[in-house]
């Protein structure tokens, strides 16, 4: 079975190659800066000779991930205007992620020579099994988390080829008690395939006689009625399938090669380039995001139709948000739908995004490569101009969606695997008309504009794949099995490594297991609770010592793993009446937040209606000190890394 | 080694920049969430407003002890659907809760990168560096 391609796909498709062939060259270019300079220090870390754009513009890539292109479109789609509350923390992530610690982690590990993060653990302490289990920490967080980011580079990939759906015949329709439109489809080859989209309301009855199939697209429109008003929904036919190696049930051939397409572009760039191909294509990749989303706020704001409300005509951006106001009252107001953020939560988010971005290795290799300091303060400005573009113009794009397309695309809970498809669905709409020359260039600007989120996913999963093979390499390897490797030698493996990992990665992302956005948000907020305070106290605090950073960061990463396995087991004896769950219930029953109803059995508990990061990044602060207070110091290190000036007042707390 | 003096200079200067840092942090989470959530909130109670025997004023009952107890001092303001200004496309608490002071701290981020922060010298890179020491 060949591949069929629309002409508008062939476009999408050519202005991502485009892309690519701009993002391999790079890497090539990269590649020749390998060859002088010590070649650890050179591929991991770029010989620390990064300036002010580079630095500036790797930042805010490897923070901007496939979530903000993917989930948060959908999400501010969803929920409306308080997802500006929810984000809101990039106001000060640029000062927080760069000014708290960049100078100092900087210079410390200057004087060590540190490579890693974990290195920088293991030399402030002179501790060797400080930085193997930074290492193992990092392994741990990182591997879950690219599986995460490989499957939505394949999900952009296959919304960018688009694939026709399979030809199929509708059985039948019919709603099921969980709310759910379930559509029956009969395939050509006989096999029966579901279709399942949830009901754009709860309260709306589905008119099945309604219902109209069009085969020439391969699509069912789907219709409702909610309080006599029509709402209308569009339902694909099943997807082409990909039966592997006689796997039982098949793989979305679209998803498949997309996520072939994404790994091999990726994994080579960052095998072959190393530290200098990744931050170069990050510039490329933050160019084209910034330029991406700026273009599509400007299209989105002129395509939302006027609305007269109280005898004025409003247009652009207001009209979106009244028309939002008309149609339901929770999009412009707080807590958002089904109470979404209440006031626990917002803070929770709050602190979510400016320290996550803060507390994760792979930002905090980043501060240890920049070359001096005026590089990081120029940093700073670029990359707080940048949060503000960026965001502002994601939250405008997408209120002015939901004011275009009404219900159409709203988010389909439970349906985990389903590609949150508001934003390749907002880019063919708003680009759809564009003419040059008399040729309609739409799809192509389009393919342009969703290189974006593909840009995004590619940089940070190439950082990651980075940090994790110099963690291997470095931090297990040279550091710990074979200190007396020659550079040849550490050159091979470091390759090797890379494009293993890669590949593992892939193969783990074929299939990928259903509770992925829990373990985003997991190893995102485990990174921040086992990283951000024992690395700001042992930059800071002379009295740090290893005990304490130790039980710090095992301390922070244990509590949020408790949270997460509390919730599960709340969610798995709920209902139970044999020994074990009822055990569980009676004892745990009195914890804040247990029973609380929740969105799935993966949710954490949400102890005192806070994210279980907040209590995570508690814990690993008071591990620390405690810890740290309990033990002695090493006055040696204490002295090698807190220099005196010759009035001997240089790390004294002047009082 | 690098020279002490310099040395020492740089982590006093990190140490202040680190606390600047730290206390926008504070004041820009108290501002966008505090205000928010007493400005743009609808505080829907979660029963419905009855009269009170006594015909004193009308009670909404909240399951929130805390949020009760704002609405009925008239710290948190709830909002009704009808009362949404609009300012530059955006709801009025957005502007001024989000928005605004986003722009500030941008503005003060960029202002104190370019001339709160000091340069220093950050030390000559440790000898033997590529070793497995």
């Amino acid at each position: 079975m060949g591949i069929e391609l629309s002409w508008e796909s062939m476009q999408v498709l050519l202005a991502f190659a485009c892309y690519l062939v701009g993002v391999a060259v790079l890497g090539i270019v990269s590649h020749r800066f390998l060859t002088k300079g010590s070649f650890v220090n050179e591929y991991f870390l770029g010989n620390r000779g990064l300036g002010a754009w580079v630095l500036a513009l790797t930042v805010a890539a490897t923070a901007i991930s496939g979530g903000t292109f993917m989930g948060f479109p959908s999400l501010i789609y969803t929920n409306g205007w308080i997802m500006a509350l929810w984000i809101c923390s990039y106001m000060i992530t640029p000062l927080m992620a760069m000014a708290l610690f960049g100078k100092r982690i900087n210079q410390i590990s200057r004087i060590t020579g540190a490579v890693t993060v974990p290195d920088v653990f293991r030399d402030r302490f002179q501790s060797p099994i400080l930085g193997v289990i930074a290492t193992l920490l990092i392994l741990l967080f990182v591997v879950f988390n690219l599986v995460a980011q490989f499957k939505a580079g394949g999900l952009v990939m296959k919304e960018a080829m688009r694939l026709p759906p399979a030809p199929a015949t509708l059985d039948s329709t019919r709603v099921d008690e969980g709310k759910n439109l379930r559509l029956r489809f009969t395939l050509t080859d006989g096999r029966p395939q579901e279709m399942t989209t949830p009901l754009p309301d709860e309260r709306a009855v589905f008119l099945p006689d309604r219902t109209v199939v069009d085969d020439q697209v391969r699509q069912a429109r789907v219709f409702f009625d909610l309080d006599g008003q029509m709402l209308e929904k569009t339902v694909r036919f099943p997807p082409q399938q990909f039966t592997l190696f006689g796997w039982s049930n098949g793989i979305d051939k679209g998803y498949l090669i997309g996520l072939v397409i994404f790994a091999a572009t990726v994994i080579g760039y960052t095998t072959y380039g190393g530290f200098w191909a990744v931050t170069w294509t990050d510039v490329l990749e933050g160019i084209v995001m910034l330029i991406g989303v700026v273009a599509m706020a400007f299209l989105a704001v002129g395509a939302v139709p006027s609305v007269v409300s109280q005898g004025e005509t409003l247009t652009g951006l207001s009209a979106a948000t009244e028309l939002l106001r008309q149609r339901d009252p929770e999009l412009v107001f707080g807590p958002g739908p089904k109470n979404f953020l209440p006031l626990g939560m917002a803070f929770s988010f709050f602190l979510m995004w400016s320290l996550i971005a803060t507390g994760q290795p792979s930002g905090m290799v980043r501060l240890m490569s920049f070359k001096d300091t005026p590089s990081l303060r120029k940093a700073i400005l670029l990359v707080a101009a940048y949060y503000v573009f960026t965001y502002m113009a994601l939250l405008v794009i997408f209120i002015c969606a939901r004011a275009i397309f009404p219900t159409e695309y709203l988010r389909e809970i439970g349906t985990e695997g389903e590609p949150d498809s508001i934003m390749p669905a907002m880019t063919r709409e708003l680009t759809k008309k564009l003419q040059l020359g008399g040729m309609t260039v739409g799809p192509f600007v389009a393919g342009a504009l969703m290189a974006a989120p593909y840009a995004a996913i590619m940089s940070t999963v190439a950082a990651f794949l980075l940090m994790i093979s110099s963690s291997l390499v470095r931090d297990l390897y040279q550091r710990t099995i074979n200190p007396k490797a020659s550079d040849r030698t550490l050159k091979r493996i470091s390759y090797a490594t890379t494009a293993l990992v890669g590949i593992v990665v892939m193969l783990g992302a074929i299939n990928p297991p259903r509770f992925l956005q829990y373990i985003i948000v997991f190893t995102g907020s485990g990174q921040g609770c086992a990283f951000l305070f024992p690395m700001v106290l042992a930059l800071y605090w002379k009295r740090s010592t290893r005990q304490g950073v130790l039980a710090g960061m095992l301390g922070g990463f244990a509590v949020l793993l408790g949270m997460y396995v509390l919730g599960w087991i709340d969610s798995q004896t709920r209902g139970v009446e044999n020994g074990i769950g009822r055990w569980c219930q009676v004892t745990l029953g009195g914890l804040p937040g247990w029973g609380e109803p929740r969105l799935d059995s993966f949710a954490p508990l949400y102890m005192g209606g806070v994210d279980p990061l907040l209590w995570g990044l508690m814990a690993s602060l008071l591990f620390t000190v405690v810890v740290s207070l309990l033990t002695r110091p090493d006055p040696a290190l204490t002295a090698k890394f807190f220099p005196t000036d010759a009035t001997g007042s240089g790390y004294q707390l002047r009082t | 080694m690098s020279d002490p003096e310099k040395s020492a200079a740089l982590y006093r200067n990190a140490r202040r920049e680190a606390v600047v840092a730290m206390v926008l942090f504070l004041v820009a989470m108290t501002w966008t969430v505090g205000y928010c959530y007493l400005r743009g909130y609808l505080h829907t109670p979660d029963q419905q407003i009855h009269e009170p025997l006594d015909g004193g004023p009308a009670l909404a009952a909240y399951s929130n002890p805390v949020e009760g107890w704002l609405v009925r001092t008239g710290l948190a303001v709830p909002r009704s659907p009808d009362d949404l200004g609009i300012v530059l496309g955006m709801p009025d608490w957005i502007f001024w809760g989000v928005f605004v002071p986003w722009i500030l701290c941008a503005v003060f981020t960029m202002l104190y990168a370019s001339w709160g922060m000091s340069d220093d010298d950050l030390g000559p890179e440790a000898e033997g560096a590529n070793d497995g020491h």
